[in-house]
């Protein structure tokens, strides 16, 4: 197990009239190499969630354990290092002159050599698909784009055990959206990481995830495979989610073709399913 | 750490002064201002410090709510407190080495941390108990006689407001910029004040350009808006002197006489 | 025939150089289009496509470089009807942060009103009937930083709406928002369109809000390249696609079938549409 959450609760401003619980009595393993996804309105506890696995929040009761650190450790370096956390709009924390100075932050307290480093940032910028004359240039005169993937580099450069992407692809145009998601895909299956990928789109999440969570009212209300979750619509509809748009059609056509599989999330699986049905002509 | 700050914190309640209107209370407090800095004898501090409280029991704020604006003037409060205490001359109570507490000191320590916490403490009752926009129309309405000598009132007036609504977004930025940064390894907590400092450089770019964004955004969207300064421009909300009012002034103003007459006269 | 409210004739925007290493950008290129009175356009294109130089210049926040853009008859570039351009087209922006200047929703709707120095008493009125049509009425007082995306983009179109304009152009206001953020918006622009007759221009990424305009409109590169009704539009897959863009999900689906040697109608743009099309087919 690479992430062992027990009881994990917490309560945002404690003893103030704002008191809120965010997450109430969590329980969640998740193991190495998993790509899980985790869905919920906004203010369903997931982002208090994931800001746990790196101790940037602390758990007021309850306990969270990554690779065998526990989180409310003091120490959090070596903590932060293997758990790496992609914020929302992540463009809006570059800081440096040049994009290479950018996405060496994180590494400068890590007593790596020149050699080192420069390797470590010629993997990262290729592993979000970027060049490497962009180094030299200034973060600020690149496009939104460009400068989402830079900052999403400046994360994998520490070379995390586990990343955690919040909306990673969030204000992109559809072809942005779909390079960084096909970039982190590949970074999975090619590094083995643990991904945990926080989205609002049931399509992207239908897509690319193996396991996914639901969190409402800070608790989770489901935990499972594509199918075992979504196939639930009504409940997740009642929670202010929904499923992909392919799977609300299978389940129109279920009513009048009883032996067509409705349990169906995604393009390439509801077309192999409808070709079975229809004639040619 | 950034939820301390009480002053420009409006506390949502009903009383007559949170409905008595903004140019009253800014009148009122600045001169109660000045009448603090001119008490000097027991008797007076005795009466402004009670004065204090019955306002702050009239305008329904509790009392820890009101102190907590006290916090962030802790340290300031202690230091003119124990610069007072040891400084002054004066019949001597306590003597050890060269520290020597005159009962004098004792006095005068007294008497300046009461002025400094009286003087905060009004002032926050004023932002307590009037919105923001109320503070800044008033303001504005109070300048306006300076607009002549060419002092750009309306201008001032629409910055503060702006101040006032961006500042709890650009805390909330701050804290996520903060945390961005601390997951890819930065550290505020350690090394000395030097190192510190540089620390914050990754989380202050981000915020300046981030705060011009908006300024440049905001000024788009104000001028979608037909913004064109005070130019031809009506407001909503007209402020009106009530009797009520009228009666809080001369309240006050009959207060402060009798203050005066007390402390210089008798 | 409904008439044109806002027309734009070969329309073109030049950002100029900041410095000599990077060169003029061409962001909106030779640009013809009318929108009817009462219209719901849909607005797609990739990032820096110039869909946002193309809404500022339809109120007057940009004047063309060359070509005309009219509204309601009223070139852009004639200063003294300025303030008439933009009272009759609103912009909603894309960060709901960044266009509220009030501290409260109330003083903020009043902004425009205020602006264009109506009296207090009609101001009262106009601010009031605004934010009751965007369904706000319950945060009246509110603070806008305590509210939701989807509440802060309606607060936006209540301060557009209190000036009572005759369109809204939105540019991308719905892409910072969360899937319930932004049924909210869409369904306050939908019902404007339908009761108020305002007319919509709502720039967007997501194809499911396209699908519901009754025209969609695509930029690439600064030029219009492609215009129709969202039938006619999505069913142009492969053109779509090759502009990095997206088209419905069903309409994808079909799409891949017909890769497969089917021939479903790529005219399809909903769930429905689609059921029936397949049903219509079944061995």
């Amino acid at each position: 197990m690479s992430i062992v959450i027990e009881n994990l609760s917490y309560i945002y401003m404690k003893g103030s009239p704002f008191e809120k619980k965010a997450l109430d009595k969590v329980n969640l393993n998740i193991d190495k190499g998993e790509f899980v996804g985790i869905i919920g309105h906004t203010g369903s506890g997931k982002s208090t969630l994931v800001q746990h696995l790196n101790g940037l929040l602390k758990p007021t009761s309850g306990s969270v354990t990554v690779n065998n650190l526990n989180v409310s450790n003091r120490n959090l370096k070596e903590l932060r290092r293997q758990v790496g956390i992609v914020f929302q709009y992540p463009e809006h924390q570059l800081f440096e002159e040049t994009v290479y100075k950018d996405i060496a932050f994180g590494l400068q307290k890590m007593g790596l050599s020149k050699d080192e480093i420069d390797n470590s940032i010629y993997r990262a910028i290729n592993t979000v698909g970027l060049s490497e004359d962009i180094l030299l240039k200034s973060p600020f005169e690149l496009s939104g784009g460009q400068k989402r993937r830079v900052a999403i580099a400046g994360v994998i450069v520490m070379d995390p055990d586990i990343l955690v992407l919040d909306e990673p692809a969030a204000g992109l145009d559809p072809r942005g959206r779909n390079e960084i998601y096909d970039y982190m895909k590949k970074h999975h299956f090619e590094t083995g990481v643990t991904v945990i990928l926080v989205s609002h789109s049931m399509d992207d999440i239908a897509r690319l995830v193996n396991r996914v969570i639901v969190m409402d009212n800070g608790k989770i209300d489901m935990d499972g495979s594509i199918k075992d979750v979504f196939k639930n619509i009504d409940h997740l509809e009642s929670l202010g989610l929904s499923a992909p748009q392919v799977s609300y059609l299978m389940r129109k056509l279920k009513k009048i073709i009883p032996q067509i599989d409705d349990e169906i999330y995604t393009l390439k699986d509801a077309k192999n399913e409808i070709i079975k049905f229809i004639r040619k002509d | 750490m950034l939820r301390d700050i009480t002053l420009g914190q409006y506390y949502p309640a009903q009383s007559i002064i949170h409905k008595a209107d903004p140019r009253i209370k800014i009148v009122i407090t600045f001169v109660y201002m000045i009448v603090i800095f001119m008490v000097k004898t027991f008797t007076g501090y005795g009466m402004v410090a009670a004065f204090t409280l019955i306002t702050i029991i009239i305008s329904d704020i509790p009392l820890k709510y009101t102190l907590r604006s006290l916090k962030p003037i802790l340290f300031i409060l202690l230091f003119v407190a124990a610069i007072n205490l040891f400084t002054a001359d004066g019949t001597p109570v306590f003597e050890y080495g060269f520290i020597r507490i005159t009962y004098e000191g004792i006095l005068l320590a007294i008497k300046m941390s009461l002025r400094l916490v009286l003087l905060i403490v009004s002032a926050s009752l004023l932002t307590l108990t009037t919105t923001p926009i109320l503070l800044t129309d008033g303001l504005e309405k109070l300048m306006e006689p300076l607009k002549r000598i060419g002092l750009p009132t309306h201008e001032i007036a629409m910055m503060m407001t702006i101040a006032l609504r961006f500042i709890p977004t650009l805390l909330e930025e701050t804290d996520k910029i903060m945390k961005a940064q601390a997951a890819r390894g930065a550290d505020f907590d350690t090394g000395n004040l030097i190192q510190r400092a540089k620390s914050f450089i990754p989380v202050l770019v981000p915020l300046f350009v981030s705060a011009f964004r908006r300024a440049d955004e905001l000024a788009t969207a104000m001028e979608s808006r037909c913004y064109r300064g005070s130019e031809g421009r009506t407001r909503m909300k007209q402020l009106k002197m009530s009797i009520v009012d009228l009666k809080i002034g001369i309240a006050m103003l009959l207060f402060i006489c009798f203050l005066i007459a007390i402390e210089y006269f008798v | 025939m409904n008439r044109d409210i806002i027309k734009t004739k070969k329309a073109k925007y030049v950002y100029k150089a900041s410095s000599i290493e990077h060169g003029d950008v061409t962001a909106v290129d030779d640009v013809t289009v009318e929108f009817h009175e009462g219209s719901f356009t849909a607005v797609l294109g990739r990032n820096g496509s110039g869909k946002s130089t193309f809404a500022r210049l339809l109120n007057a926040l940009l004047i063309p470089v060359e070509g005309v853009v009219f509204v309601d008859n009223i070139e852009t570039g004639q200063e003294d009807y300025i303030w008439d351009i933009r009272r009759n087209v609103g912009i909603i922006f894309q960060n709901p942060d960044n266009q509220i200047v009030g501290t409260t929703v109330e003083e903020d709707v009043a902004f425009g009103p205020e602006n264009l120095g109506i009296p207090p008493m009609e101001i009262r009125q106009r601010v009031d009937a605004a934010i009751e049509t965007v369904d706000m009425g319950s945060f009246v007082k509110n603070a806008p930083h305590l509210l939701s995306g989807g509440q802060k983009q309606r607060v936006a179109i209540a301060g557009i709406l209190s000036m009572k304009p005759k369109c809204i152009v939105t540019d991308e206001a719905t892409s910072m928002l969360d899937p319930i953020g932004r049924k909210e918006v869409i369904k306050v622009l939908k019902r404007l369109n339908e009761e108020e007759k305002i007319t919509i221009i709502h720039i967007t990424h997501h194809m499911e809000e396209a699908a519901i305009a009754d025209r969609v409109i695509i930029f690439d590169k600064g030029k219009l390249v492609l215009d129709g009704c969202p039938k006619e539009v999505f069913s142009r897959v492969k053109i779509i696609k090759q502009l990095g863009l997206e088209v419905p999900q069903v309409t994808e689906l079909f799409y891949d079938i017909n890769m497969e040697g089917f021939d479903l109608p790529l005219s399809v743009i909903d769930i429905d549409e689609a059921y029936k099309a397949i049903v219509k087919r079944l061995k």
